[in-house]
């Protein structure tokens, strides 16, 4: 079967070539008139915080269309779940979008208790809330230190990515042993429970980081040449936000209220009291700003998480080795940091998974980018590129 | 909007759409929502009926399952409301595994199955006619075979055998 298809294309160039030719080009680009140019950005530049290579076509300092080139992560995370078993593939999610670990894990592992129907124990449930919020204020942390440095601040990102974020790290460290791909939520339950005095260290980063919200609403947040950079650059309207199956906070940013923890809660989210962080006009402002009220909101959660969690087991009765789901098929998603993040899994009664899709919100969201980059200048590229939020390691997969 | 609301609603426009049930009792299903299967000619015809009367306005994802035994392909769909979350069906069609499998594209209806289109497209080979931007994303154009299938062999190349590059050769590997 193989001899059919020529053979790969191999360097650089004719991948470029490749890109540029052909109908693809074509459609998006139609022709280059003569006082237009192609500008290549990636995919070694630095605020695709990764290997994403875009394609700008300009006029001027327009952008008049933009081609983005994806795959230079890909590692075929799909097919790999087809050679290991249920519980080795924990370690490939932390993988995908290893700024938010914890949420990958969970969503993997939710998708198999569904088809195993097995109870978690609540302990359990609590440690997967406070750990998940955890990692999603560190991956909001990123994304404000690195908004920043795109737009040309750098100070944010010493407090938020070298001080706030580096707490929570040391404090993962200290419950599951690994600071970015922690493998802690397990089939079942967790893998650890909580060291001596953790809960104490815990709520004193919480209150920590309440206070820190208004430092960086003073350096960044309204700051004036930061808000002449981002507000009412790069809008994504509401309509379009849906068409294209944006989720998270780029879309509550565009004044949608789809969060997942609210409207179908999972796990025990349903015990607690938050409000989902909304904003209406979807310029690159406002995507900045439902991250950073997110956190706000994820304290809440976990003050109320520590404060509420119960004693008892943090594994359910699963087995640790040989275990093989039953015949069937499941899909679970949760809110993850950049959006729905889901697991589709069939299961032929195997050790491994027979088939595993992963729906990556990086991936869905980035496809936005040909759209809203058209009609702004070369410097807002930036700018509207970084307000997404993307992970390569999970657009890639 | 209950499952069986939903169903008949579906039903009263497409006659031949049947909702999935397994052949098997022991067959698991991890999910609640309506589950439907649809002839693959069909898919753009219910896809766009459920964006424009039943304000499914949200594909949240598509891909495809390779079941080589049964020689059929299966494509699924999620859509959800966006106003109203917890409203889910999953929407699914068989494809024979024969030939250039294809099906109509909702790229048009639905601006997120652009992508989600050309990944299956680029890991499964399934066309997907009337598509704007027909080609591979995540390979590159020209890669042999299509990797999630389940029997695609792993073609050979420079990285498999250290040794064509000067590197020292890898234990086991041939």
């Amino acid at each position: 079967m193989t001899a059919a298809f020529p053979s790969p294309a191999g360097t650089v160039n004719e991948r470029a070539d490749s890109l540029l030719s052909g109908p693809s080009f074509e459609t998006k680009m139609e022709r280059i008139s003569d006082h237009e140019m192609l500008l290549n950005m990636g995919p070694q530049h630095p605020s695709t915080h990764g290997v994403l290579r875009v394609v700008l076509k300009l006029d001027g300092e327009t952008v008049t269309g933009a081609v983005p080139d994806l795959g230079y992560l890909h590692r075929g995370v799909e097919k790999l779940a087809e050679n290991r078993t249920f519980g080795q593939f924990i370690i490939l999610t932390d993988r995908d979008d290893y700024l938010c670990a914890m949420l990958n894990n969970w969503a993997y592992c939710l998708s198999i208790e569904k088809l195993l129907k097995v109870e978690i124990p609540q302990r359990a449930e609590y440690l997967r809330v406070i750990a998940g919020e955890m990692n999603r204020i560190a991956s909001h942390l990123l994304f404000i230190g690195t908004f920043g440095i795109d737009i040309g601040a750098f100070t944010p990102f010493l407090y938020a990515f070298g001080r706030e974020r580096e707490m929570i790290l040391d404090l993962f460290e200290q419950l599951c042993g690994a600071r970015i791909t922690y493998n802690y939520v397990r089939i079942g339950g967790v893998s650890n429970d909580l060291p001596e005095g953790w809960v104490e260290k815990a709520k004193k980063f919480v209150a920590h980081m309440q206070a820190c919200l208004k430092e960086y609403d003073d350096l960044l947040s309204y700051n004036p040449i930061f808000m002449d950079r981002t507000k009412g650059i790069g809008v994504l309207p509401k309509e379009k936000a849906i068409a294209y199956g944006v989720s998270g906070p780029n879309l509550r940013a565009s004044g949608v209220p789809l969060d997942l923890r609210k409207d179908a809660p999972y796990g025990i989210y349903s015990k607690f009291q938050f409000s989902p962080a909304v904003r209406q006009n979807g310029d690159c402002w406002d995507r900045y700003m439902v991250r950073r009220d997110e956190i706000a909101e994820s304290c809440k959660i976990l003050e109320q998480a520590l404060d509420g969690i119960v004693a008892g087991e943090i594994m359910g009765k699963v087995p640790k080795v040989n275990l093989r789901p039953p015949v069937g098929e499941a899909y679970a998603q949760l809110e993850g940091a950049r959006g729905l993040l889901g697991v589709y899994i069939v299961s032929d009664g195997g050790l491994s998974p027979y088939r595993l899709h992963l729906r990556a919100p990086s991936y869905i969201n980035l496809a936005t980018l040909q759209e809203i980059l058209v009609g702004w200048k070369v410097a807002d590229v930036v700018a509207i590129l970084g307000s997404i939020d993307i992970v390569l390691g999970e657009v890639d997969r | 909007m209950d499952k069986i609301t939903l169903l008949e609603q579906v039903r009263a426009q497409f006659p031949d759409v049947m909702e999935v049930v397994s052949p098997d009792p022991k067959f698991v299903r991890g999910n609640d929502e309506l589950q439907v299967k649809v002839p693959s000619s069909s898919v753009s015809d219910i896809a766009s009926f459920l964006k424009k009367t039943l304000k499914f306005d949200f594909l949240n994802f598509m891909t495809a399952v390779d079941y080589v035994k049964e020689n059929r392909f299966e494509l699924v769909y999620h859509f959800m409301s966006s106003s109203e979350p917890v409203t889910q069906i999953f929407v699914k069609t068989d494809l024979p595994r024969e030939g250039e499998p294809s099906v109509p594209s909702i790229a048009p209806l639905y601006a997120s199955a652009d992508w989600q289109e050309r990944e299956t497209y680029d890991l499964f080979g399934i066309r997907f006619d009337g598509h704007p931007n027909h080609k591979r994303i995540l390979l590159w154009e020209g890669y042999p075979g299509w990797p999630l299938r389940k029997d695609y062999v792993h073609v050979q190349d420079k990285y498999d055998n250290g040794s064509e590059i000067g590197l020292p050769k890898i234990p086991g590997v041939k």
